[in-house]
């Protein structure tokens, strides 16, 4: 019964998977015939002052938009789970990003920052000079944190929802009965009991962080420019595979990934994967 | 068809023999060709290429109807390859990786060519061209030279553009500027005059991709590379001359870069009425008529520098890949499409202009005063090309260096010594 799944895991997944581990020991150009260079490929990258630049840019991604859309996402969802008028109407808005085709956004959100767009619009009401953000190299990635923040907290909001509603109501009556308030709640009781939600939040957005493309690869042409500020890993990957002709480069940096990923991982694991104990 | 009508007649029994052999290396793989009759074979033939706009996939559709109507068996199957910029080279590669490519195809230049070229993707076209008669020495060379590598012709050039300048005539009659610049000193002068910075208006708007300075370095009389393209001459006296002088427009705020106006390319700030001059290819007219009716503008050749007024042109040919099961039927389509009458149709749609020297007078451009800059821009142009290889480097490391320099957190001179040394070891390592 499970043949067909796993062969289906074997041929587009896996398959592919080892394939890339395979080609970064090869330099290939897509057109020319592949010759086995052994382990140039990683020599090159580790001495490529491009792939520390879009390390630097990946991780300074991951780390500032896991905590802020884990957070962005807590609170709103806490806020929802209330009693507010138009509930469901906050929750659809607040979700509504997620399930909007990022390439979509990407564009709409290219109008928001253009030089003359409504951000820098709103600002001049309020008497700004607002830059411009995508073509400012100290912007522009700062810019697609704001993007991605906003598109990402909405889906997670939802997560935690999920999770809010499977914690036992008569917690909060015996807390509150204690004289717990509001805040005390929150903190000591919603907080720990959502720790196997927050979980998966964190571990699925260190996923997604690391591995952002699209929004880059929109707002900046491909490019990941200006000056290489929004070149993620990934974007290098498809441009070194795609773009430039160098196979291995790119197979190379896909490993590379690949141990971050799990390193980051499994650090998130050990910090909040405990089960908790009631 | 009217020779082959000829044959026919006279001599019905050696029309097999004839076309026997073209079949024979048009099925060379297929077993079944030496069983079945070999002529009257209805073969499929793909052809891709990249769109510039939804309207150049319909006129072409529209003109291989034409061709479907000459030859009946041989059908087109046009797959076009939509978005932007190296999508379409992208995703052609991986067709070669799949040993699928269509095939004929578009292949362009800057390093394009040369590629796919070096990497034996395309089948030399010699023996077609002289069976066929086909005239080769209408071509311009600058374009024709692009497909061409060790005496074989890989590929017929369907069309091109020379970049030219195009001016806003109205900005130009306010501010009091009778005619187009045709010196450096001139449009150093002009832009002067038409740039306001309070209203966002600068006098030359254009990104900083190497094709938009490299034309500067030409015109002072130096260049990128060697033209055996063996070495790079970024740092000669006479191209630190053309490149400074095309960043001093931008350092002293005469010119600038689209986004500076919120624009995503020239063209689009010269249709915003955010340019008063742009240096652009004759795709820019179509996209003015369509989107930015109002403008009113001409186009002139580039003003010279102390060496001349080179421009830069980028040649598109169409070739038959290595992967073709029937490269005489492709051939037969692209000598169609290329032949005098075939690019007579072509322009006529205005979308580019002419490889064929003949065709320059033809009626349309007389019709369309506007073209008559780019034109005139032909025979004073290169075309743009790169040795295999430098994709990354022309993409980013130049305008990486350039936008440096621009912003002034770099010598012009600086930019050029770390192009050079960048450019040249790769050359470096592609020979060793």
């Amino acid at each position: 019964m499970t043949l067909p799944a796993v062969l289906v895991l074997f041929l587009f997944t896996l398959g592919p998977a080892l394939y890339a581990f395979y080609l970064s020991f090869f330099s290939w150009s897509l057109l020319n015939q592949m010759h086995y260079v052994g382990l140039s490929n990683f020599t090159y990258i580790f001495t490529s002052h491009l792939f520390w630049t879009a390390v630097w840019n990946t991780a300074s991604f991951a780390f500032i938009v896991v905590p802020s859309q884990t957070f962005v996402a807590l609170v709103i969802a806490v806020l929802l789970n209330q009693n507010l008028p138009a509930r469901g109407f906050l929750r659809l808005a607040f979700f509504f990003p997620a399930v909007s085709s990022s390439a979509v956004i990407s564009i709409i959100f290219m109008w928001i920052y253009n030089k003359f767009g409504v951000l820098n619009g709103f600002l001049a009401i309020l008497g700004i000079h607002g830059p411009n953000w995508l073509a400012n190299p100290l912007f522009a990635l700062k810019s697609i944190m704001i993007m991605n923040i906003w598109t990402t907290s909405g889906y997670f909001m939802v997560v935690f929802l999920s999770g809010l509603q499977a914690i036992p109501q008569n917690i909060y009556d015996a807390a509150e009965m204690d004289g717990a308030n509001a805040w005390k709640r929150f903190s000591k009781i919603t907080v720990p009991l959502l720790k196997p939600t927050t979980f998966f939040v964190v571990v699925m957005g260190v996923i997604g962080t690391l591995q952002m493309f699209d929004q880059s690869f929109i707002l900046s042409g491909g490019t990941g420019g200006p000056l290489h500020s929004t070149t993620t890993l990934v974007l290098l990957i498809y441009q070194y595979i795609f773009s430039y002709g160098k196979v291995g480069y790119g197979a190379a940096v896909t490993v590379i990934l690949f141990a971050f990923t799990m390193i980051a991982t499994l650090i998130v694991n050990r910090w909040l994967g405990k089960s908790i104990e009631y | 068809m009217k020779v082959l009508g000829n044959i026919h007649i006279s001599a019905r029994g050696s029309l097999s023999l004839l076309s026997a052999p073209i079949l024979l290396a048009a099925c060379s793989s297929s077993s079944a060709s030496t069983t079945s009759p070999p002529s009257n074979q209805p073969v499929t033939i793909t052809l891709s290429g990249w769109t510039s706009s939804p309207v150049e996939a319909q006129l072409l559709t529209k003109d291989l109807a034409g061709f479907s109507k000459k030859y009946p068996n041989i059908h087109v199957d046009y797959r076009p390859i939509s978005g932007s910029g190296s999508n379409y080279e992208s995703i052609l590669r991986t067709r070669f990786v799949a040993g699928d490519a269509p095939d004929v195809i578009y292949v362009n230049n800057g390093g394009e060519s040369s590629t796919f070229i070096a990497n034996n993707d395309l089948i030399p076209l010699n023996s077609y061209i002289k069976s066929t008669n086909f005239s080769i020495k209408d071509f311009y060379s600058s374009s024709l030279s692009l497909f061409e590598k060790g005496g074989n012709i890989y590929g017929i050039p369907k069309d091109q553009s020379p970049l030219a300048l195009f001016y806003n005539t109205s900005m130009f009659a306010k501010a009091g500027i009778t005619h187009p610049p045709t010196t450096w000193s001139q449009l150093a002068t002009d832009v002067k005059l038409l740039t306001n910075p309070s209203q966002h208006i600068y006098g030359l708007i254009n990104s900083v991709q190497e094709p938009r300075w490299a034309e500067f370095l030409y015109q002072a009389g130096g260049g990128v590379m060697n033209s055996s393209m063996t070495k790079f001459t970024l740092t000669s006296p006479a191209s630190i001359k053309g490149y400074t002088y095309f960043v001093d427009l931008y350092k002293n705020g005469y010119a600038t870069v689209p986004t500076t106006v919120g624009a995503t390319w020239g063209g689009q700030a010269f249709g915003m009425g955010k340019a008063a001059m742009v240096l652009s290819g004759n795709w820019l007219i179509p996209f003015l008529n369509q989107t930015y009716p109002s403008i009113h503008y001409n186009t002139a050749v580039l003003p010279s520098g102390p060496a001349n007024n080179l421009s830069l042109t980028f040649p598109v040919a169409y070739g038959i890949t290595k992967d073709s099961k029937h490269p005489s039927a492709a051939w037969k389509l692209i000598s169609y499409l290329t032949s005098q009458s075939g690019m007579t149709r072509w322009m006529k749609l205005g979308l580019a202009l002419p490889t064929r020297q003949s065709l320059v007078s033809l009626p349309y451009y007389k019709q369309h005063p506007v073209t008559q800059g780019l034109l005139s821009q032909l025979p004073h142009s290169i075309a743009w090309t790169f040795p295999p290889g430098f994709v990354q480097f022309s993409s980013t490391t130049m305008v990486d260096q350039t936008t440096l320099a621009i912003e002034n957190k770099e010598t012009p001179k600086q930019a050029l010594i770390n192009m050079q040394n960048g450019g040249q070891s790769i050359l470096n390592s592609n020979n060793g």
